[in-house]
């Protein structure tokens, strides 16, 4: 699934690391969502989206939309 | 820093996997439990001391579900070839028959690996709704 991870991330000047933290996962999962080779649950993609206050869609990009 | 625990966690998985590996194979050779026992307990130890000293994210949902499509594959490919080994064993009887009794017990195993892995699908199936 495409998504603007790396955006966002860049946005608010986070490192992976720091990143992968706040959110309780490992940094290797940020670097395969940022390369869309892992897509999160949905736990984790509301995780995400809370983080960086906005709506899951603005950061997940679902292949119909 | 986090990149070097990481690694050196997973050397140490590596490290903890062959040496108890070693052991409870010696152990088989020389028909003795204890050091079986003992190796995968100090192995277990090691690996859960090594984890509990840091604050680091060791183990996530990626990893978890990387350990799940693996752990399927492996229970596949062993089961398919001790049930193959075990039947050739046991077909082959008349000329190498002293391997035929590991010829059952090769099969036999991959039968109860097979009933295992149904009856847990079963459990999981029904604790998430099914």
């Amino acid at each position: 699934m495409k998504n603007n991870l790396k955006v966002y991330r860049a946005m608010r000047d986070l490192t992976q690391e720091e990143l992968a933290k706040e959110l309780d996962v490992t940094r290797q999962t940020i670097i395969a969502i940022e390369k869309e080779k892992y897509d999160p649950s949905i736990i984790l993609a509301f995780k995400i989206a809370r983080f960086f206050k906005v709506q899951i869609e603005d950061i997940f990009i679902y292949p119909e939309d | 820093m986090k990149g070097d625990f990481m690694k050196n966690y997973k050397i140490l998985r590596i490290i903890v996997t062959i040496f108890v590996a070693i052991v409870v194979g010696l152990s088989v050779t020389f028909g003795t439990v204890l050091p079986a026992i003992l190796a995968i307990v100090i192995g277990a130890m090691v690996s859960y001391i090594y984890k509990k000293s840091t604050d680091e994210i060791l183990e996530d949902e990626r990893i978890a579900r990387v350990s799940e499509k693996a752990s399927r594959i492996a229970i596949v490919v062993f089961s398919i070839s001790i049930a193959l080994i075990g039947m050739f064993l046991i077909i082959l009887r008349s000329e190498y028959s002293d391997y035929t009794q590991a010829g059952f017990t090769l099969a036999y195993s991959s039968v109860v690996l097979l009933a295992l892995y149904y009856i847990f699908y079963g459990y999981y199936n029904k604790k998430y709704g099914s």
